[in-house]
C-alpha cells in the first residue's frame, strides 16, 4: 500500500477511541495512535472541535464523532476478504437492519449501561469519587428491561441484525467491556443467549486484539 | 404497492423527525395514530413492531424498521439517494453531532418547556438552566461551523444531516429558549433556510401545538 496510516488521535483505554480501533482491527487497515494529553488541555486542538476524542486523520481528511469514524473506515478499507458490517452490499433493507442495532444501543443500550461504569469505574478512577448506588441501581434495573429485550431478538437471530455479525454488535463492545469489570458483569448470566453473545463477540481476533489494551483491573 | 405506514403521534418530535424527510421526499405515507397517553405503544401488536415499545416505527411492504434516525436513513437510501451523498465523511460526523449532542440537550428542553405544561405538569427549572447552558455551548460550535463557509452542516447542499435537526429545532423555537437559536445569526440564518423548503410547510401543519405556544 502507498498511503501512509491513518492516525486516531486518544487514548486505547477510552471507549469511543475502542470503538474506532475495533473498526480497524476489522478490517486490517494500518492506523497510528497519537496520546492526547486531556489535563494539558492539548484536547482543544482543531482537529476536536467539541473537545473530545476521538479524533482521526486520513491524508487531508479529519474527522471527528466515533460512529461517524468507524462507518467511513468500514467503507473506504473493506476488502474482498473483510466482512459486511455496514450491510451496504446487501441493499436498504439489510443495512437498515444494522442501522436501526446501532441506533437501539446509542439510545437504549448505552443510556442503561453507562451511568454503571460510569459510576464504578470512570467517576472513582478519575475523579475520585465515590460510586452513587441510587444511579447504579436505577440503571441496572432500565438495563435489566433492555436486556430482556435482546434475549427476546437473539432467540430469533444469531446476531442482532441478522445471521451475520455486523457494525451494530460491535458498537457494544466499549462499555459492554468496561461493565464486565464493574461487580454487576454477573447480570449477563441472568440472559443466557446474551452472554452468549457477548462471548462470541470477546472471541473475535480484532476484539482480542483491542482489549490487550484495555486494563480489567482498577 | 402498499403506502408506506409510519406508527406514532405528531406531537412527538422524534416521529416529526421522520414526516420532515417523508415529506421532503414527496412520499405519500399512511399514519397510524399510536397514542402514549393511551398506552398504545406497550400493546403487543406494537411491541411486535418495536420490542422498545416506542415510536416512531415504520413500515414498508415486508420491511419493518424503528429507531427514528435508522428509518431516515432506510427512507433517504431507498428514496432519496441525494440527501445522503458521497463522500459522507462529513455528513456522518454531523448525523452523529445531531444524535448525541445535540438532541439530548434538545429533547430535555423541549419536554420541559413545551411538553410538561401541555400536560399540566410543573417544569423543572434547574434541569431547563442545565441544558440551556450545554446547547448554548453545543451551538456555538454550530455557529463557527456555519460561519466557516458552510451554507449547510455538510456543505453546499441540504443532506439528511440537517433534516435530523428540524423537528427538534421546530419545537425549541417555540419554546422560551428560542433565543438559543435567533442570538446566532449563522445558526439562525441556517434555520431560517432550512425551514423555507416547501416541503416543511406540510410538515409543521401537521404538528399538533396549541395556538398559545
Amino acid at each position: 500500500k502507498m498511503s501512509s496510516p491513518v492516525k486516531v488521535f486518544g487514548h486505547a483505554t477510552s471507549t469511543n477511541v475502542a470503538r474506532v480501533l475495533l473498526c480497524l482491527e476489522e478490517v486490517g487497515a494500518e492506523y497510528e495512535l497519537v496520546p492526547v494529553d486531556f489535563l494539558a488541555g492539548e484536547h482543544n486542538t482543531p482537529e476536536h472541535p467539541f473537545g473530545k476524542i476521538p479524533a482521526f486523520q486520513d491524508g487531508d481528511l479529519v474527522l471527528f464523532e466515533s460512529r461517524a469514524i468507524a462507518r467511513y473506515i468500514l467503507r473506504k478499507y473493506r476488502t474482498p476478504g473483510s466482512p459486511d458490517l455496514l450491510g451496504e452490499n446487501g441493499g436498504a433493507e439489510e443495512a437498515a437492519m444494522v442501522d436501526v442495532w446501532t441506533e437501539v444501543e446509542a439510545q437504549q443500550y448505552h443510556p442503561a449501561i453507562s451511568p454503571v461504569v460510569f459510576e464504578c469505574i470512570i467517576f472513582p478512577v478519575m475523579r475520585g469519587a465515590k460510586t452513587d448506588q441510587k444511579v447504579v441501581d436505577e440503571s441496572l434495573e432500565r438495563l435489566r428491561l433492555v436486556l430482556g429485550t435482546y434475549e427476546e431478538r437473539l432467540s430469533k437471530s444469531r446476531y442482532l441484525a441478522g445471521d451475520s455479525f455486523s457494525f451494530a454488535d460491535l458498537n457494544h463492545f466499549p462499555f459492554t467491556f468496561y461493565f464486565m469489570a464493574t461487580p454487576y458483569a454477573a447480570l449477563l448470566d441472568e440472559y443466557p443467549r446474551v452472554k452468549a453473545w457477548w462471548e462470541d463477540l470477546m472471541a473475535r481476533p480484532s476484539v482480542k486484539r483491542v482489549c490487550a489494551n484495555m486494563p480489567t483491573k482498577f | 404497492m402498499a403506502p408506506i405506514k409510519l406508527y406514532g403521534m405528531m406531537l412527538s418530535a422524534n416521529v416529526t423527525r421522520v414526516t420532515t424527510l417523508l415529506n421532503e421526499l414527496g412520499l405519500e405515507f399512511d399514519f397510524v395514530d399510536v397514542d402514549l397517553r393511551t398506552g398504545a405503544h406497550k400493546h403487543p401488536d406494537f411491541l411486535k413492531l418495536n420490542p422498545f415499545g416506542q415510536i416512531p416505527a415504520l413500515q414498508d411492504g415486508d420491511e419493518v424498521v424503528f429507531e427514528s434516525r435508522a428509518i431516515n436513513r432506510y427512507i433517504a437510501t431507498k428514496y432519496g439517494a441525494s440527501l445522503l451523498p458521497t463522500p459522507s465523511a462529513k455528513l456522518e460526523a454531523w448525523l452523529e453531532v445531531e444524535s448525541h449532542h445535540f438532541y439530548p440537550p434538545a429533547r430535555t428542553l423541549v419536554y420541559e418547556l413545551v411538553i410538561k405544561p401541555m400536560l399540566g405538569a410543573p417544569t423543572d427549572a434547574a434541569e431547563v438552566d442545565k441544558n440551556a447552558a450545554d446547547l448554548a455551548k453545543l451551538l456555538d460550535v454550530y455557529e463557527a461551523h456555519l460561519a466557516a463557509g458552510n451554507k449547510y452542516l455538510a456543505g453546499d447542499a441540504f443532506t439528511l444531516a440537517d433534516a435530523n435537526h428540524m423537528s427538534y429545532l421546530f419545537m425549541l423555537t417555540k419554546s422560551p429558549k428560542a433565543d438559543l437559536v435567533a442570538s446566532r445569526p449563522h445558526v439562525k440564518a441556517w434555520w431560517e433556510e432550512i425551514s423555507a423548503r416547501p416541503a416543511w410547510a406540510k410538515t409543521v401543519a401537521s404538528i399538533p401545538l396549541p395556538p398559545a405556544v
